[in-house]
Parts: structure tokens; C-alpha cells; sequence
């Protein structure tokens, strides 16, 4: 409980520091003072956990924690990576989600033993809330990250504009207040921070190209046979209208569910236009297969969707018990032994009836009246 | 029939013949209670789940709380009544009836909790018609809803030969339930055959219900223990559910023999040796009580793994102590002071002792579904819950109907086993003939 409370005094640091946030409308010409500037760049970057050359236009370090951020946005999808002076968590503060509202947008990632942990998160000041449990949606499109020296970096991509209530919305040409904080130690993101920003800092999402430039594109999903319990390639295939491919661009994979959108993976298209991933479902049915095209500043964003017939996988001859098919055997024959007893019991009772209603006869036959039961 | 046993069948008959105003003004308030549960109920159905202290990270609270405990104390009834007579315990035979009418009374409102604690009822047969076969709701749905059959035949089974002594000298009361003995006695006139057959079917279920009833509770916990939550996710939780149900059954058959004993005069049947060895088996399951307690606690304190160490912290010194600490000590130390020692295992100490089990075995139902939900399992920061009047109403009335249900069957048939105890004495008769009274010898 004390290791709560410490995190809650946090988020009141970090949503007193992202609050009030409303979009600081800032004309094109205007310098922008301070401010960490979001520069649009042609392709999105690489979520790899490495910086490659010129992958972000901007970065800069927090003289309060040490964590250095860069940034930069392509299409929709803003890319940033979050360099920490620890190896514990890291969190990144985008301000309100509604115009004048304490309502804050937290992201927050760390390293749990090897997996990669990336929480999208609402802050209501008093509370978080991971935003699918509050009816939103997780909006982190893609994280990798690697070790550097003493510390960590995290890579991801969160869409500039969400259809998320519980996320921040950028435009081109705001300006926004962020925060940042880390651990240096600990992966769990409930203990306090080792250190966080103590002034506020600003965002300036930079101008958006003339989008009369670029190019419309086609987006096709195609597979192959899939079979449940063995790998199989979904496959999406990218072009302009003319139909020349698409190379070096991320193409997103879904399967349509009960629950929503399930992601698959994401992969990155070759000269032909052709990006694929791999796939091992666990059941078979039918389902519809989703491949998104997110757009860049040079191409406009399209998608496609496909039925995808999973099949059973094949008896293999030989141990043909499943474990499902163990469980029902199981409850079957417990569940049926139990209730033939019933029915055993039960029959015994219509005998006893039988024989109280026999003996009712006789006893009426020898007194020469009849009806009524004695013992 | 001779003068003594005509004489005991009367006294038992006669608080099922004559409903005193006493009893009748004890139904009316009890009936009051359960009516109110059904407006609270009511005001659930019409707006929802949201007229409840449950959210989304506490999403279970006092409904799921007392479905366990009742089912809990349904077990007592199958167990205790089965292996005494397995056991060929003699002394068993005032206080079986008792504990089956326990079962059967507490299995009707326990199953009636998980209905209630669903936002949508009407989506009950859900369970059966998408039901995967690897969910523990669905074995939960089935275990309950066989045990409940297998319970009520249990009971019933025993009910026959009663049913027709009242079906035979019950004369003057009314028509519905002299209906009512003629139908459920089923012709019996204890003919060899139907004795044959009774005995048959009383020994199938006498073995088929221990199973039965262990397995029940077993699946119950495993509601709990086939999810990875900190705090449910054990190994030993079913025996740890089953001994807890034991424990609370056998507290709830003595609560109702101290009951019974003082209103229905019982104390010729129910003797201070009943309380006695009942209260060494409340003893035993404390016991084995504690060795489940310490073993669940000690094992995951000694390795205090993240998140559990959370929840231990919570429950050791945190929001969760005064519960905990409660329980262990009113609920588990308190109860075993007083049933060893002879001076305080009288029938008052062993009555106190059972009252503050069932107390407490509640707030431990309480606890284990609360606590671990309450327990962040995302970095979202704790839970919290608190039941709303709706939710205390609806449990109100699920103890008021619990007790009316007792209270009505106590007066529907004897709560002591007539033919039961006359067959008791069966092997003391021997066959007696007139001496005439000139060759008595002097």
C-alpha cells in the first residue's frame, strides 16, 4: 500500500505538470521558444530499439532525469523512443485528453524479465486505468527496445490522432506539455520514481507536407492455407494506383475477434510491395483478416480485409485423445455415473410406490373395501 | 407400539401438528426480510450491476461471498451424515436430519447466489449453451446442480418412513398437507420389499454422496484456483475449501441443535453427548483448519514473490488486517481454546465456539474473494469495495431465507428421525410373553 501511495503522489506530479493542456495553436512561422519540435519525415520510423540515421528528426534530454527523447511523425503515427538513465521503468506524460481537462494521457514501458512491457494508460488525477479496461483501446502500434550501458531505450509508435477517447490528440501545428520519470531499478511500475521532470515541458508538433503530393495506395491481404497449430504467412501486398510496389513500409496485421481487433504483427513491405508475417493459430474457424496501411506524408493510408479460413489440424493416427476431448470424457462419465445412480435410485422409489399401492390391493381385497393407503 | 416409544413419537410429532403463533410471527419477520432482499433485488435487475459496490477490478464482493459460505455449510449434512452412518456412529441418529436439512436449505440459497450475482439472469442458460468444457463455470453449473439432486434425494430418502407415521397420525391438519404426506410418503407401509429397496437406495447414495460433496467444494475453489490471481492461485485449495466447509457445516449442525434443543425440547434426544462428540469433531477440523492456514500462508510468505507480497502486506498489516487478524484468532485460535479444554467444552462453550466458526468462516469467504480482486494486478493501483445497501439487503435475505426454510421444514416433518430412533432400540427388544399370574414365582 505504501509503494501505491508513493505512484499516486507521482501521477499527481506528473498530471499537475501535463495539466491544463489544451493544444497551444502556434502559426507555422512562429518560433517555438522551447519547445521539443515533432518534425514530419517521409517514412515512419523503424521500432527496432535502435536509432538509425536521420530516424527522428528531433531529441532532447531532460536536465531532471536524464532521459533523452526522440521524436518525429510520418502520416498518422507519431514515433518516439525514450532513452532512460536506469534499467527500471519509464514513463512519458502526454497531457489532457480533452481540452482543459486533468485527464491525462500516460505511457509507460519496462523491462519485466526479458518481455517488454507497454501499458497505454488514462490518469484521472486520482486514478490510472489501462485504457481498454475504461472502454478505449491500446493505442501503442509497435515497441521494441535494447540496452545502452547502464540504461535502457524504448521504441514505439502511437497514432498522432486516435479514435481513443483516453488518448491525447495531436495536431499539426499545436503545441503540448509533457512529462517524464523513470526507475532506476525496479521493472514494476507501481514503485516510485528515482526521478521525474520538474518543469514543464513542451511539445511542438511540427507542419504536415502538402498532402496534394502524395500518392493514393492499395493495400491487398492475401494468405495461404492455414492449418490450426502449424505456421503459416499472411501477406499483404502495396502499391500506388498505377501499380508500381511500395517498398520499405510497415504494414499492419489484425484478425478481426470477438473482443475487437487482435494484432498480429506488423511487417515491412521488400521492392515488390510485399510485406508478410508469420502466423500460428491456435483453432480453427473462420475469421477476417485485416491489413493496414497507416500512410506516410508521401502516400495516403489504405487497408483491406480478407475471410481467413483456419482448418483443423489433422489426426495424427495415432494418440487421438485431445485434452478437450479427455475433459468431456471425463465429465461425461462422472457426471453420467452419478445421474444413472439417480435414475437407479429413483426406480427404486417408483418400486417402492408399486409395492405400497400392491400391498393397498390386497389389504382392501381381504377388508372388501377399497382406496385408502395403511401401513 | 409400546407406551415410552407412543409417548417420544408424540413429542416429536407435536411441533410439526400445531404452528404456534410464536412460530408463525418468527416466520412473518423472517418472510419480512426475504421481502425486502426481493426489492432490493428488484432495484439490482432494473438498473444493474452499477446499485452494487462492484466494479470492474473488484467485480466480485458479497454475492460470491456467500454463495461459498453456503455451499460450505451444505456439505456438513452429506459428509457428517454419511460417514457417521458408514461409521455405524449410534449416537448419529438425533442430529442427522438436522444436517441434511442444512444441506438441502443452505444448497437452495448458495446456488441462488451466482444467479443474483449475474447483471443478466436471463442469460443463465448461457452457461449450458455456450458453455466451453475446460471452464470451471461450467463444472461449477454441473457439481452444484447434481449435488442439489443427489441432496434432495438424500434427505428424502430418510423422510419416507416419517412421512407415512405423519401421513398415518397427523389427522388434523389441513387438507394441502395431509395431501402432501399421502403424496411424498409414496405408499409406504414398510413392507419387506420397499425396505429392501429403501435400504438399497440409501446405501447407493450413502457412498455416492461423499464423493459427491467433496467434489463440489473441490470445483468451487477451483472458481479461484484455475486462475492465475495472487492469493487464489494455490494447489491446495480444494481441501483447503472442503475442510473449511466441513469446519462451518459442523458449527452450523450444533448452532441448530443448541436451537432446537431450547425451542423444540429436544433434550431427550439431543444430549450433551451429541454436543461433546461433535465439538471433538469441530476440534479435529479447527485443527486441520490451522494446518491448511499455515501451510497457504507460510509457504507464500517464506517466498513473498511481487504481487503477493503486495497482498500479504495488506493482509498481515495493511487494509485487509483487522479482517485477517479476526478470523485467525475469533474464527481459528479462540474456538480451539475452548473446545479443548474440559472446563470450557461445556454446551454453552461449545455453542460459542461453533457461533464465532460460522462468524468467521464467513469474513474469511469474504476476504479471499475480496482481498486478491482488490490486489492491483496492472500497475492501476489498488481496488476498492464496499457493498452497497442493495448487496447487504440481498445477503439479509439470503440468511432470513435460509433460517425460514429451516424453520419450515423443522415444521413440516420432524427434525428428529422417528423411525431412525426406534430403530435404534430394535436390537434391545426381545420377544416377551405374559407370565400368568399364578405361575409367577415369588
Amino acid at each position: 500500500m505504501r509503494t501505491h501511495a508513493a505512484w499516486l503522489v507521482l501521477l499527481v506530479l506528473l498530471t499537475s505538470l501535463a495539466a491544463p493542456s489544451s493544444p497551444v495553436a502556434v502559426p507555422a512561422s512562429a518560433t517555438h521558444g522551447d519547445a521539443l519540435e515533432v518534425g514530419f519525415m517521409d517514412s515512419q520510423s523503424r521500432v527496432d530499439g535502435t536509432l538509425g540515421a536521420g530516424e527522428y528528426s528531433h531529441n532532447h534530454t531532460d536536465p531532471d532525469t536524464g532521459i533523452t527523447i526522440y521524436v518525429q511523425y510520418s502520416g498518422n503515427v507519431l514515433g518516439i523512443a525514450l532513452e532512460s538513465p536506469g534499467l527500471g521503468w519509464v514513463a512519458l506524460s502526454l497531457g489532457a485528453v480533452l481540452v482543459g481537462s486533468n485527464v491525462t494521457d500516460v505511457l509507460v514501458f519496462a523491462d519485466a524479465n526479458g518481455t517488454l512491457l507497454a501499458l497505454d494508460e488514462v490518469d484521472h488525477g486520482w486514478e490510472r486505468h489501462l485504457d481498454v479496461t475504461v472502454g478505449g483501446t491500446d493505442d501503442i502500434i509497435a515497441t521494441a527496445a535494447s540496452t545502452t550501458g547502464s540504461g535502457w531505450r524504448v521504441e514505439f509508435q502511437v497514432p498522432l490522432d486516435s479514435a481513443d477517447d483516453n488518448d491525447h490528440h495531436f495536431l499539426a501545428n499545436g503545441t503540448y506539455p509533457f512529462s517524464l520519470a523513470y526507475n532506476a531499478s525496479s521493472s514494476d511500475p507501481s514503485t516510485p520514481d528515482t526521478a521525474h521532470s520538474m518543469t514543464d515541458l513542451l511539445l511542438h508538433v511540427g507542419p504536415s507536407p502538402d498532402i496534394s503530393r502524395a500518392e493514393r495506395t492499395a493495400v491487398r491481404a492475401s494468405t495461404q492455407e492455414l492449418i490450426a497449430g502449424q505456421k503459416g504467412t499472411l501477406t499483404g501486398l502495396l502499391k500506388n494506383t498505377s501499380g508500381a510496389p511500395i517498398p520499405d513500409e510497415p504494414i499492419e496485421f489484425y484478425l478481426k475477434t470477438t473482443y475487437g481487433l487482435l494484432y498480429v504483427g506488423l511487417g515491412r513491405t521488400n521492392s515488390l510491395g510485399k510485406a508478410g508475417v508469420v502466423y500460428e493459430p491456435k483453432s480453427s474457424g473462420t475469421w477476417t483478416l485485416n491489413v493496414v496501411f497507416r500512410g506516410t506524408g508521401r502516400y495516403f493510408p489504405s487497408n483491406d480485409t480478407v475471410e481467413l479460413t483456419i482448418l483443423e489440424a489433422p489426426s495424427s493416427g495415432g494418440f487421438w485423445l485431445t485434452p478437450t476431448l479427455g475433459i468431456t470424457a471425463v465429465i461425461l462419465l462422472v457426471v453420467g455415473g452419478v445421474w444413472g445412480s439417480y435414475a437407479f435410485v429413483v426406480s427404486q422409489l417408483l418400486g417402492i410406490r408399486r409395492a405400497g399401492r400392491r400391498s393397498v390391493t390386497r389389504h382392501s381385497s381381504i377388508r372388501g373395501e377399497g382406496g385408502e393407503n395403511h401401513p | 407400539m409400546d407406551p415410552r416409544q407412543e409417548e417420544e413419537t408424540n413429542a416429536l410429532l407435536a411441533p410439526v401438528e400445531r404452528w404456534s403463533p410464536r412460530f408463525l410471527v418468527f416466520v412473518g419477520l423472517l418472510a419480512a426480510v426475504v421481502a425486502w432482499g426481493a426489492y432490493a433485488y428488484n432495484v439490482q435487475l432494473q438498473q444493474g450491476l452499477v446499485v452494487t459496490g462492484m466494479r470492474d477490478t473488484v467485480s466480485w464482493g458479497l454475492y460470491i461471498s456467500n454463495f461459498v459460505f453456503f455451499i460450505g455449510i451444505s456439505h456438513v449434512g452429506a459428509l457428517m451424515s454419511a460417514i457417521l452412518r458408514l461409521t455405524k456412529a449410534e449416537w448419529r441418529r438425533p442430529v442427522t436430519r438436522m444436517a441434511e436439512a442444512i444441506t438441502v436449505c443452505s444448497l437452495f440459497v448458495g446456488a441462488s447466489m451466482p444467479i443474483i450475482d449475474l447483471g443478466r439472469p436471463d442469460r443463465l442458460l448461457n452457461v449450458l449453451v455456450y458453455g466451453r468444457v475446460q471452464s470451471a463455470i461450467l463444472w461449477d453449473f454441473l457439481s452444484i446442480s447434481t449435488y442439489l439432486v443427489g441432496s434432495l434425494l438424500f434427505f428424502y430418502l430418510f423422510l419416507i418412513p416419517d412421512l407415512a407415521i405423519l401421513r398415518e397420525r397427523l389427522t388434523s391438519i389441513g387438507r394441502f398437507r395431509r395431501w402432501l404426506y399421502r403424496k411424498l410418503s409414496i405408499g409406504w407401509t414398510g413392507a419387506p420389499d420397499q425396505r429392501r429397496r429403501l435400504e438399497r437406495s440409501i446405501g447407493i447414495l450413502t457412498i455416492l454422496i461423499l464423493p459427491i460433496a467433496i467434489s463440489v467444494h473441490t470445483v468451487v475453489s477451483w472458481i479461484f484456483a484455475m486462475t492465475l490471481r495472487v492469493g487464489w492461485n494455490s494447489t491446495i485449495f480444494g481441501p483447503y475449501f472442503v475442510a473449511g466447509a466441513l469446519f462451518s457445516g459442523v458449527a452450523s449442525v450444533l448452532m441448530a441443535m443448541a436451537l432446537f434443543t431450547h425451542f423444540y425440547k429436544l433434550d431427550r434426544w439431543i444430549k450433551p453427548v451429541h454436543f461433546r462428540n461433535l465439538a471433538y469433531l469441530l476440534l479435529l477440523l479447527d485443527i486441520v483448519y490451522i494446518y491448511f492456514t499455515l501451510n497457504e500462508y507460510l509457504t507464500v510468505s517464506y517466498k513473498s514473490e511481487g504481487a503477493e507480497a503486495s497482498l500479504l502486506g495488506s493482509l498481515y498489516g495493511g487494509s485487509f488486517a483487522g479482517l485477517f487478524w479476526t478470523i485467525q484468532i475469533a474464527g481459528l485460535i479462540v474456538p480451539a481454546f475452548l473446545l479443548a479444554f474440559r472446563r470450557t467444552r461445556t454446551t454453552l462453550g461449545i455453542v460459542v465456539a461453533a457461533t464465532l466458526v460460522n462468524a468467521t468462516m464467513w469474513l474469511k469467504r469474504y476476504l479471499i474473494v475480496v482481498s486478491t480482486l482488490a490486489t492491483p494486478q496492472m500497475p492501476t493501483g489498488w481496488g476498492s469495495y464496499w457493498p452497497t445497501w442493495v448487496e447487504w439487503s440481498i445477503t439479509a435475505a439470503a440468511f432470513a431465507g435460509f433460517v425460514l426454510l429451516f424453520a419450515l421444514v423443522s415444521r413440516l416433518v420432524p427434525i428428529v428421525s422417528i423411525w431412525e430412533t426406534q430403530e435404534a432400540r430394535e436390537p434391545l427388544k426381545g420377544t416377551a410373553k405374559e407370565i400368568p399370574a399364578g405361575e409367577v414365582s415369588t
